[in-house]
């Protein structure tokens, strides 16, 4: 489980994962960082032996790694088994950074003795943000092979389908028996892509193209856009925005409290019902009550979120 | 694959030099060379990381954040690479700052008492008594402490942060000769401790590794290049499609700063000769790593043309992807006061008001704001004239876990105090929003964080009979201004100060002199009647002369000072209204 105290707010249907087939939307703001609820899902969906697809645009593994290991889940064991896949969306996304491919080793075979030598250079065994002795790999296992990167290209289209091709591969991997493994693409997040040049409309074709890819696949999509006040300003940021929220089934909008900092609530987190829900709910897809429409506080620990109702903060009672 | 290293000397041995691991969470940290800063960030600049500093409108303390910055990699050894397009990379090199008790080596005796300045004697001073006088710490306080006896037992309030005494002492006494030997990694201290006003050595500056990227010169010869595209158009069009991008500035930088990086070897992914099979890693292969300073000034100033607007955030993307492979860190300033007007409409945690600048916030790992008093409306003096600026904190790095380490760690972020509110609370630290106000000073040999807070009513000693302007700021409590509208009858104006005077005993600011000096200055403003607010609240910024803030949050006694609001009464508790309108020029 991830976050306990969030589990109850979740969608009840397929609990702890999401339902398949729809699109859950995170925004967040700078004073408050939407990271923790990718973080919780991320290990809900390992823990539940699915499959994750995880694109960083901001972030590096190591990240990953490190924080589910304190939500009690081991990304690089997952990624062996090929439930977790990361693919690198920060080393060569952009023009600027596309000549960084012609320095990266150039992969050898493994050598049985020195595993952690020569084959894996960019994996996640070497880091610089935490000191480690490297020391050989536990037992005899190959170590997984390097994250996916995204190399640049100007057209998006590009992007989803490299993207079409980690989610194929993905899935028929880890195809067990009769029914599919549930699967959840994490983007993380959009507004890189934004803000790196692309346009608003491109992106969201990005998004619609994704959401409906991933429900072939009996999955989930789940992003994650900064959405500042502030940047409302901006027509292609607003637009953003409001695209997102506008293709998503479930909304969680995080953000800090109006009335300024604490020390004990963190922040407020709003789950809202999206267009799609409604539709959904129409339908008769959906159950009553199976995601009321709340706005909580949350509180970050160490390796732990709490959320509680608005005013029951433990600092209060 | 432990995160958490265990705390064996060998382990400590093998980092790089200069470094230390955070005490939250391992990361390996450098310094910044300000302790104070090192101690918002939660113990240091983890590698890997950027810092982005926006500077303060007529004052060059970001540059001199950015110098403090080189200067401790120098010290510590580290490559430094400067780029910089306003002032020249040498010129910033040149004048970087020397080190605290290097020149006279023969005045070690005492161990760099000189080099203190006059609060930190004092506070020594004060401290070294009761150390003496009191055999336990704890008696002692209790002793002093017989009314409010119950706050014994809580940690003291910490308004700054230590520097630690100089350790080039210790260096010059065991070699005791001019030419030392390269000092082993375990000697260079984490944070040395420098001196504003001498000039770095020129020896210290020939041993120094440093890459100079001159953007202005990068520029011209973009422009150059561009110049020559467009004449043999013709010819190249092939190849100008083919691939070549169009070259400019940001790319520029970054191709140099990549090729330093690769070239230096400091990237654990990208190889100077990616064909050759890659090195076993030893096992203490960390010791011999050298740790890359980038330090970027004045990024995005007018002077660095971009082609288009992406291309900064592209740049900063792509260099968090170096860095974060690397074994390096960056900190950048950037003339934030350029983009976009002070709106504060948008303010309402402190945070910047560009959305420009806002969206190349979410790519650095920690960002600063400062904001200098210089420039001010006159008030701005004698409301603080201690203190030269504020010091706003947007963000702190997050690194590998969920809180940032300076939640636990820092002092000034209030992170390391124990959590006030709730009973049997466990100490789980505090909201990394800073809950305290932060104000820098710049003394003539070091530049310190400190908490930005009112000195008590009244003064610490005598009563103050002449004018001397104050050095209040931005709270005070509902019962201060109580006591002092009743208590400021027959008050003489006072002038009102010019600029930065540094008043001898910054603690003997009272609310009184301030509110005279308002009455002379003829401002329209009511009191300052917010507890300590994230961020200083508008009417007490107004005092101070500076651009109003916005709606803050937590506004005691319901009085929300809106930026537009011209000074509107605050009736409070039957105090004195009568006093109250000697300060309120409507």
């Amino acid at each position: 489980m991830g976050y306990a105290s969030l589990e109850p707010h979740l969608p009840s249907s397929h609990a702890p994962l999401l339902p398949p087939g729809t699109f859950l939307s995170i925004s967040d703001t700078q004073a408050s960082d939407g990271n923790f609820l990718l973080h919780h899902f991320i290990s809900n969906y390992i823990k539940a032996d699915q499959n994750v697809v995880l694109v960083g645009l901001a972030g590096i593994l190591v990240h990953y790694t490190m924080v589910g290991r304190k939500l009690g889940v081991n990304l690089a064991t997952a990624r062996t088994k090929g439930n977790f896949q990361f693919v690198d969306g920060l080393t060569q996304l952009t023009d600027y950074a596309a000549p960084n491919k012609e320095y990266l080793a150039k992969p050898t075979e493994p050598k049985p003795a020195t595993i952690t030598s020569t084959a894996t250079p960019s994996s996640t065994t070497t880091t610089t943000t935490g000191a480690r002795i490297a020391r050989p790999a536990a037992a005899a296992a190959t170590p997984p092979a390097p994250p996916k990167v995204l190399s640049y290209s100007p057209k998006l289209v590009d992007l989803y389908r490299a993207l079409e091709e980690i989610i194929q591969d993905a899935a028929s991997k880890t195809k067990t028996g009769p029914s599919q493994k549930q699967l959840v693409l994490i983007l993380d997040d959009l507004s890189v892509l934004l803000n790196c040049g692309w346009s608003c409309r491109d992106v969201l074709a990005l998004v619609r193209y994704l959401k409906l890819l991933v429900a072939k696949f009996n999955g989930t999509l789940i992003t994650l856009v900064h959405a500042d006040g502030l940047m409302a300003e901006e027509v292609s940021q607003d637009g953003l925005v409001k695209g997102v929220f506008y293709e998503a089934d479930y909304i969680i909008d995080v953000r800090g409290l109006d009335s300024g900092g604490s020390r004990d609530v963190h922040g407020q987190l709003s789950l809202l019902h999206g267009p799609g829900y409604l539709l959904r709910q129409r339908l008769g897809q959906v159950r009553e009550n199976e995601w009321p429409a709340l706005t909580l506080h949350y509180k970050i620990l160490d390796n732990n979120v709490e959320v509680f109702a608005k005013g029951y903060s433990s600092g209060v009672l | 694959m432990s995160s958490f290293k265990k705390r064996v000397p060998s382990a400590q041995a093998s980092l790089p030099a200069g470094c230390r691991l955070s005490a939250y969470n391992g990361q390996v940290l450098i310094s910044t060379g300000v302790p104070s800063l090192d101690d918002i960030l939660g113990g240091g600049l983890p590698v890997g990381t950027i810092l982005l500093i926006q500077e303060d409108r007529q004052t060059s303390y970001g540059q001199l954040l950015l110098k403090y910055f080189l200067r401790q990699g120098i010290v510590a050894g580290d490559k430094c690479v400067v780029v910089s397009g306003d002032e020249s990379p040498e010129a910033i090199v040149r004048s970087l700052m020397g080190i605290a008790g290097e020149e006279s080596l023969e005045s070690q005796v005492q161990t760099g008492v000189d080099n203190r300045d006059d609060e930190d004697e004092e506070r020594r001073q004060r401290r070294k008594k009761a150390a003496v006088a009191g055999g336990d710490d704890e008696d002692s306080e209790q002793d002093r402490l017989t009314i409010a006896w119950r706050y014994s037992g809580l940690k003291k309030f910490e308004s700054g942060v230590e520097s630690r005494p100089p350790a080039i002492s210790s260096r010059v006494n065991k070699t005791g000769s001019t030419t030392e030997p390269a000092p082993t990694p375990s000697q260079i201290p984490f944070c040395e401790q420098f001196d504003l006003t001498t000039r770095i050595s020129a020896k210290a500056l020939e041993s120094a590794d440093t890459t100079l990227i001159d953007s202005g010169e990068l520029q011209k010869a973009v422009l150059a290049g561009d110049s020559d595209l467009e004449d043999d158009s013709d010819d190249d069009l092939a190849a100008s499609v083919a691939g070549r991008n169009q070259p400019d500035l940001y790319r520029n930088v970054l191709d140099k700063i990549r090729e330093t990086l690769i070239q230096g070897g400091f990237s654990t992914t990208l190889l100077k000769d990616p064909s050759a099979p890659a090195p076993a890693p030893g096992t203490a292969g960390l010791a011999e790593r050298h740790i890359c300073r980038i330090g970027i000034n004045s990024i995005a100033s007018p002077s660095w043309r971009s082609k288009t607007p992406h291309d900064l955030y592209k740049f900063l993307h792509a260099l968090r992807g170096l860095l974060r492979f690397s074994f390096g860190a960056a900190v950048i300033t950037i003339p934030a006061h350029l983009y976009g007007t002070i709106d504060q409409r948008h303010a309402t945690d402190g945070s910047t008001t560009s959305p420009y600048i806002h969206r190349l916030e979410q790519l650095c790992d920690a960002s600063v704001r400062i904001e200098s008093f210089a420039g001010a409306q006159t008030n701005a003096s004698s409301a603080a004239s201690a203190y030269h600026g504020l010091f706003h904190v947007h963000k702190v790095p997050v690194l590998n876990a969920l809180i940032p380490s300076s939640t636990k760690l820092s002092v000034l972020l209030d992170g390391a105090a124990k959590g006030s509110g709730g009973p049997g609370q466990s100490g789980s630290g505090g909201s990394s929003k800073g809950v305290n106000n932060l104000g820098f000073k710049v003394r003539r040999k070091r530049f310190a964080i400190e908490t930005f807070h009112l000195p008590p009513e009244g003064g610490v000693g005598q009563r103050r009979t002449s004018a001397e302007p104050s050095s209040g700021s931005s709270s005070s409590s509902l019962s201060e201004r109580k006591k002092s509208s009743s208590a400021k009858a027959s008050a003489n104006p006072g002038p009102a100060s010019g600029s930065f005077k540094k008043t001898g005993s910054s603690e003997e600011g009272s609310v009184q002199s301030r509110a005279r000096s308002l009455g002379v200055g003829n401002q329209p403003s009511g009191q300052v009647d917010v507890h300590s607010v994230p961020g200083a609240s508008g009417i007490a910024r107004k005092m101070m002369g500076l651009p109003p803030k916005g709606i803050q949050g937590a506004v005691t006694s319901g009085c929300s000072t809106g930026g537009s609001d011209a000074g509107h009464k605050h009736i409070h508790g039957g105090a004195g209204s009568g006093a109250n309108s000697s300060l309120l020029d409507f």
